[in-house]
C-alpha cells in the first residue's frame, strides 16, 4: 500500500532563469534494447512502435517502481568500486537474508546518496556491472554524472545495459535503507536523450 | 505486490526547445497548478505534491444528441453514478473502498465496442485476481493509437458543472479535451484558479477504462510566475 500522505519530492525543478543549471533529469533511450519478437505486431518498425500504447509499461518499468536509497560513505575515496557498493548495501541484505526465506532481494531501481553534502560519487565500471547483474534497471545520484571523470564510458556501460540513469537528485529527506515507490517519469513522451524529470518518491506503508 | 499496469496519459510530441511554445498552444498535456501551490511546489514542500499524486476515478461522459457542453446535471447524474457503483462494488466484494478524489473526465468515445460496465467491474475486482503477471498484461487490446482514433471532438464541462465537481469532494481534475476552456472562453479556468482546483488539461485518455481504482501520478514540473506548466501523468492500475 502506498502512503499517499507521505510523499518526499527529490527533485530540484527547472528554474524559470535557467541560469541555475542544476535540474533532475532521467534518460530514456527507447524501446529498442527492451523489445523482443513477442511484443512486435505486423507493420512494426522500431520508430513506430515507440508510439504504441500497449507498451507503456515496457516503455516505462524501469521508471516506475520500487526503489531503495542506500548511504554511500565517501571518506576514503570518490571513486565507488563494486566493493563499495557491496558493503553500502550489505546491511540490507544480511537483513533480507536473516526475515527472508527466499533470496536477498535488491529493488530495481536504486538510489545513492553521499553521508558527507558536497562529494561526488563516481560509480566505477565494475560497480555498474555488478549492479546490472543484481537486476538494477535505474541508478540515481545526487551529483550530475554518475562516473565523474569517466562519465562518457560509464554512460555508454549503463545504455549497453539498458539502466535508466537519474541524476540532480536531492536526497536529503529520503531514508537509506527503506523501500519507497519511485516516480521518476521523462517529462517528454517519446523523445530519446536526457529529460527533466519530476521525480518523487512515495512511502509504502506494511498492510 | 506493488506491480502495475502504466498507462502514460501524455498528449504531444515535444523535445526541449519546442516544449514551451508547446506548452502555452496546449499542444501537450499541461497541469493548471493554483498559485498556493505553486508556491509551495516551489519550496520544496511534499504537501502540495499530494494534489497530484494519489487514488483517481475515471469517469466516461460521451456525447448525446449533440450536447457538447456537461452542464451541471449532467455532472451530477455522473458522479451519483460513480458513488452507488463504488457503493456495489464495497457490498459485493466486502473491499474497504475510498472514493478518490481525483476525477478524469474522459468525453471522447475512441472505441467502437465499449463494454463499460464490465470494464468497472474488472478495475474495481483486479485487486483480488492476484495474476503476478498483471503489470505487463494489457487489460484489453489495445491497437496502434492512429488507426483506432475516430475523430469525435471532446466535450467541455461548464462552471456550474466544475462547481458540481468540487462540491462532490474532488480536489483535482483532469479532462481529455485540448483545453479546459471552450473556445473564446476562460471561465472554466478563471473558476479553477479561484478556487485553487488543480487541472490536467489534454489528457490521453483513450486507451484506460472508467474505474475507480487506479493512482494517479502526475507532479508537474513547476516554473516561476506560471501557473499552466507541462506535466507527464501517469495512471497506474494494480
Amino acid at each position: 500500500m502506498l502512503d499517499y500522505s507521505n510523499i518526499i519530492d527529490i527533485s530540484i525543478p527547472p528554474s524559470d532563469n535557467g541560469a541555475s543549471g542544476r535540474v533532475t533529469t532521467c534518460t530514456y533511450f527507447g524501446l529498442e534494447a527492451r523489445l523482443t519478437e513477442a511484443d512486435l505486431e505486423p507493420g512494426d518498425s522500431f520508430e513506430s512502435v515507440e508510439a504504441r500504447t500497449d507498451l507503456d509499461n515496457l516503455k516505462l518499468n524501469s521508471h516506475i517502481g520500487v526503489a531503495m536509497v542506500f548511504e554511500l560513505n565517501l571518506a576514503d575515496s570518490a571513486v565507488v568500486d563494486a566493493e563499495a557498493v557491496r558493503s553500502a548495501m550489505k546491511p540490507w541484505l544480511d537483513k533480507v537474508a536473516m526475515f527472508g526465506s527466499g533470496p536477498a532481494i535488491l529493488p530495481e531501481r536504486i538510489l545513492f546518496k553521499t553521508a558527507n553534502n558536497g562529494s561526488h560519487p563516481q560509480l566505477s565500471a565494475d560497480a555498474v556491472l555488478y549492479l546490472s547483474a543484481e537486476g538494477t534497471a535505474l541508478i540515481g545520484v545526487e551529483s550530475a554524472t554518475i562516473g565523474g571523470e569517466d562519465s562518457e564510458s560509464i554512460e555508454l556501460l549503463l545504455r549497453e545495459h539498458d539502466i535508466v540513469r537519474l541524476t540532480n537528485l536531492d536526497l536529503s529527506k529520503a531514508k537509506p535503507m527503506t523501500p519507497y515507490f519511485l516516480s521518476a517519469v521523462p517529462l517528454l513522451a517519446n523523445y530519446k536523450g536526457e529529460v527533466p524529470t519530476r521525480a518523487v518518491l512515495i512511502a509504502i506503508k506494511e498492510d | 505486490m506493488l506491480q502495475f499496469t502504466i498507462f502514460d496519459l501524455a498528449r504531444g510530441q515535444a523535445t526541449p526547445d519546442t516544449l514551451q511554445k508547446d506548452c502555452e498552444q496546449n499542444a501537450v498535456s499541461i497541469a493548471l497548478v493554483p498559485i498556493d501551490t505553486v508556491v509551495s511546489l516551489g519550496t520544496a514542500s511534499s504537501g502540495a505534491l499530494e494534489a497530484f499524486i494519489g487514488p483517481c476515478s475515471v469517469i466516461e461522459m460521451f456525447e448525446e444528441n449533440n450536447k457538447n457542453v456537461i452542464d451541471a446535471d449532467e455532472m451530477k447524474a455522473a458522479l451519483a453514478g460513480l458513488s452507488k457503483e463504488i457503493e456495489r462494488v464495497k457490498r459485493e466484494y466486502s473491499e474497504s473502498v475510498e472514493a478518490p478524489t481525483k476525477l478524469l473526465i474522459k468525453t471522447r468515445d475512441t472505441k467502437t465496442s465499449s463494454t463499460v460496465s464490465s470494464s468497472v467491474l474488472k478495475a474495481a475486482s483486479s485487486s483480488d485476481a492476484s495474476t503476478s503477471d498483471a503489470s505487463f498484461s494489457a487489460p484489453s487490446p489495445r491497437s496502434s493509437p492512429s488507426s483506432s482514433r475516430t475523430s469525435q471532438n471532446a466535450r467541455h464541462l461548464s462552471p456550474a458543472a466544475l462547481a458540481v465537481i468540487v462540491e462532490h469532494g474532488i480536489t483535482l481534475v483532469g479532462v481529455d479535451s485540448t483545453e479546459l476552456d471552450p473556445a473564446d472562453s476562460k471561465d472554466n479556468v478563471e473558476y479553477a484558479r479561484k478556487n485553487k482546483l488543480p487541472c490536467l488539461i489534454n489528457l490521453e485518455l483513450s486507451e484506460v477504462e472508467s474505474g475507480f481504482q487506479y493512482i494517479l501520478v502526475a507532479p508537474p514540473m513547476v516554473m516561476k510566475d506560471r501557473d499552466l506548466v507541462a506535466v507527464r501523468p501517469i495512471l497506474l492500475m494494480n
